[in-house]
């Protein structure tokens, strides 16, 4: 779950987000909204290639953005985006292999 | 003496930026994203010192100060906080304004229009990837900028070095480190104030039309990310691309810990965003929250009242009886006085409200409620204004202010008076009493069906007003759920004493004209008493006359009938009584005569007049409290001296209208000030008039 490394993540297939188990690591592959709502989250750091993890599933669906790419966003634990089902539905992420166990 | 200047951590010939001259600043937009500590800096920067309006034709709170930007005797410079916002580009309210504001084509009420010389973004520097986006569409505008890293002890707690005198090359504008919570750095903040500058024209910061905009945005940030880094190698104007790629190798060899591993909070919320145990303890800390508003409100609003007593009592001992003494006593001092005792409420639900969102628990209790309040097209943000609302409407509606979609915080502001504050109470309790004198059970239900009644017609206002007028797409919620921390009492006391003063200079000056025009239509115009006066009170003399005792009880009984019969005549000869008369076939339908016309009348200033103004034209008796006066209230009769004024079906729909009716001014004064727009009042008023019209109705017709 730790490791971030991406080079596994490309093979992993599209899913909702909130098809993801509480823990599990992702890349955000696309946002399925209209371009308001994949505006607001981009700007929220949930846009294309960011890394996060699944802090809770349900409503609301809680994650925490790592960072895109290889930099990491060194909240210390402070960003954690709350988001209602119906929008977390419509996040398409690739899990991470390394944190499927 | 010329505060000394420090210098800048990247001078302007190094980026090639262009300085403005410190004679040019006239005003300076502080900008920044949510939860970046932006409140508390404007806080520490303006103290006290700051007014509080809003943005022309929007509900978003503008608040300016008066900062030294200049050099000694020069002129002082606006602070204006814009909203905070995730980006300039989002099609948002808050986004508008602020691009609208950077643009020169806004302005908060009654500040003239004009582009601020100068920019101060707030990021967080525990964040500041995501933060730099921001910057960036700040400095596609060519605009004197300075970038505040702020909350930089928490960075660096969380292993986060950043090189500001880097990022500011970088930028090619001012960069300074702050802890907005401590007050560090704030002098520095002022300093690069003065001296802030046009970014260098060649950076590379991409444009916001392009195909790939967000993309393009991203990765600059990546590149000014990476340049701030300690071992990313610098990032010049010049160096982007190998600054870039400088960044991702460092990126890539960053050994710190995971980063998304759980922390406390995310232990925390697994408990308080649970739908059931989340919502018990959600119940619990609001339950605490209303109840410290209410125990710890009573002694100040007490000694309130006791100074308003005493400042009457005081004028009518000085001031020669007359309309100038009845103006003030009554008008004036009574009236105000009977808004003002509000102001421990609200001082403290604005200080209690602000400690807990400063927390971070309360965008929780957002989310735990939106649950519950979206399929009324409501977010969870409306629930402490609804709440709030329960109290007075008048702290409900103001606190809509932290709703961020502005049809929904108007959709709140205009349901909010549904909910039963506590003026409906004495109503409750006359009517309730008229209804089971001597059936409490079925009182207290009668209660609980009232609040629920006030609920539901909220709810459904709310739906209503979100299908027609108030129409528009909700917006989805996403909220950044700040971890949990210690509040800044500070920053508490602050935003207490900014809604405190609002309130009172709206005591001051619309209230204070309401209170004295409904003065003079109840007063005026001065009648003679009618002949059984005079004979009561010759019969009084008599008594007394021939009584040994110095007081004697028959002829103080007869005097005091004589009080009665000479206020009940005045109340009806009055212009408020005259309305009444007039407007009475207006309420026929619902059963109600002209003596409980002129109570729903009066009442329309504030609700809890309607006990008093009823004890007065039935009784001639202003104390409600007075031995057996409700009661002589509940038995009054019409004109034909043998139906009774409340009969039950009357009863019963006096109780639904008094539920749902708009019958306090104040709070259309507020609601006109909060919305924007007096037609919002107008609106409230009108709807809320016609539903308890019809539903009051409704009940009468279905009873009688």
């Amino acid at each position: 779950m730790s490791s971030l490394e991406h080079a596994d993540l490309g093979v992993a297939a599209e899913v909702p987000l909130t098809s993801l188990r509480a823990g599990q690591t992702a890349v955000i592959a696309r946002l399925q909204m209209d371009a308001d709502d994949s505006k607001l989250l981009c700007a929220m750091g949930l846009c294309h290639r960011a890394t996060i993890r699944l802090v809770r599933l349900g409503r609301p669906c809680v994650v925490a953005v790592g960072g895109v790419d290889t930099h990491r966003c060194k909240c210390g634990g402070r960003c954690r985006i709350g988001l209602a089902w119906d929008l977390a539905n419509r996040v398409m992420v690739r899990p991470s292999a390394a944190s499927e166990g | 003496m010329t505060p000394p200047t420090i210098p800048s951590n990247a001078p302007a010939s190094e980026t090639g930026a262009t300085e403005p001259g410190e004679a040019a600043i006239r005003r300076v937009a502080l900008l920044g994203n949510p939860n970046t500590g932006k409140t508390t800096l404007f806080n520490r920067i303006s103290g006290l010192r700051h007014k509080t309006s809003n943005f022309p034709g929007t509900t978003l709170d503008a608040r300016v100060a008066r900062v030294r930007a200049g050099a000694e005797g020069g002129r002082d410079a606006d602070l204006v906080d814009l909203p905070g916002v995730y980006s300039l580009e989002l099609d948002q309210l808050e986004s508008r304004i602020a691009r609208e504001v950077l643009a020169g084509t806004a302005a908060p009420r009654g500040e003239p229009l004009g582009a601020p010389e100068c920019v101060v973004i707030v990021t967080d520097a525990t964040n500041l990837m995501r933060n730099l986006m921001l910057v960036g569409e700040v400095l596609r505008r060519r605009l004197p900028t300075v970038v505040v890293l702020n909350m930089m002890d928490l960075a660096e707690r969380a292993g986060v070095a950043i090189d500001a005198g880097k990022l500011s090359a970088a930028l090619g504008c001012e960069v300074v480190s702050a802890i907005a919570r401590t007050g560090e750095g704030i002098d520095a903040i002022r300093r690069a104030i003065r001296s802030a500058r046009i970014p260098a024209p060649s950076q590379p910061v991409p444009g916001s039309k392009s195909e790939h905009a967000d993309e393009h945005l991203r990765e600059w940030a990546e590149t000014m990310y990476a340049a701030a880094v300690p071992g990313a190698g610098g990032a010049g104007a010049d160096g982007a691309t190998a600054a870039r790629e400088a960044g991702r190798a460092a990126g890539r060899a960053l050994s710190a810990p995971d980063n998304l591993a759980e922390t406390k909070s995310d232990k925390a919320d697994r408990v308080l965003l649970q739908p059931v145990l989340g919502l018990a303890v959600f119940a619990l800390v609001m339950t605490g929250l209303f109840y410290a508003i209410f125990s710890l409100a009573a002694l100040p609003m007490d000694l309130i009242d006791h100074v308003f007593s005493c400042g009457a009592g005081l004028a009518e001992s000085v001031l020669p009886a007359g309309a100038v003494r009845e103006l003030l006593v009554n008008g004036i001092i009574g009236g105000v006085g009977s808004t003002v005792i509000f102001l421990p409420q609200i001082c403290l639900l604005f200080f209690l409200i602000s400690l807990l969102e400063d927390t971070g628990y309360l965008a929780r209790g957002a989310f735990l409620m939106d649950r519950l309040l979206r399929p009324f097209g409501l977010p969870g943000q409306s629930f402490v204004p609804l709440l709030s609302s329960h109290a007075c409407a008048l702290p409900g509606i103001m606190s809509t202010r932290g709703i961020p979609d502005q049809k929904e915080r108007l959709t709140t502001i205009l349901v909010a008076p549904f909910m039963t504050c506590s003026a409906r109470l004495p109503v409750y309790v006359l009517l309730t009493a008229i209804l089971f004198a001597d059936k409490p059970i079925y009182a207290a239900l009668a209660f609980v069906g009232c609040y629920a009644l006030g609920i539901f017609a909220g709810v459904g206002s709310a739906l209503l007003a979100r299908r027609t007028i108030l129409r528009g797409k909700s917006r989805a919620m996403a909220m950044e759920l700040p971890s949990f921390k210690w509040p800044s009492l500070r920053s508490a006391l602050v935003t207490t004493y900014d809604r405190g003063l609002t309130f009172l200079r709206k005591a001051g000056t619309v209230i204070l004209a309401i209170c004295i025009v409904l003065w003079w239509l109840g007063a005026y115009p001065k009648v003679e008493p009618p002949a059984a006066v005079a004979e009561l009170r010759s019969q009084a003399e008599a008594r007394a006359a021939a009584s040994d005792k110095s007081e004697d009880a028959s002829a103080l009984e007869l005097g005091a009938q004589a009080d009665r019969l000479e206020a009940s005549h005045a109340k009806t000869s009055s212009f408020m009584g005259m309305i009444g008369r007039t407007v009475q076939p207006v309420f026929a339908p619902l059963g109600f005569d002209w003596q409980l016309t002129v109570g729903v009348m009066a009442s329309f200033a504030a609700r809890e007049v309607f006990v008093s103004t009823m004890a007065v034209v039935v009784t001639g008796n202003e104390d409600a409290d007075s031995d057996g006066v409700l009661e002589q209230v509940g038995s009054a009769t019409r004109d034909d001296g043998a139906t009774l004024v409340f009969t039950p079906a009357v009863s019963w729909a006096a109780l639904v209208f008094f539920v749902l009716a708009m019958q306090c001014l104040p709070t259309l004064a507020v609601t006109a000030r909060e919305a924007g727009s007096v037609r919002w009042a107008l609106l409230q008023l009108g709807w809320m008039s016609a539903v308890a019209y019809l539903s009051a109705l409704l009940v009468y017709q279905l009873m009688r």
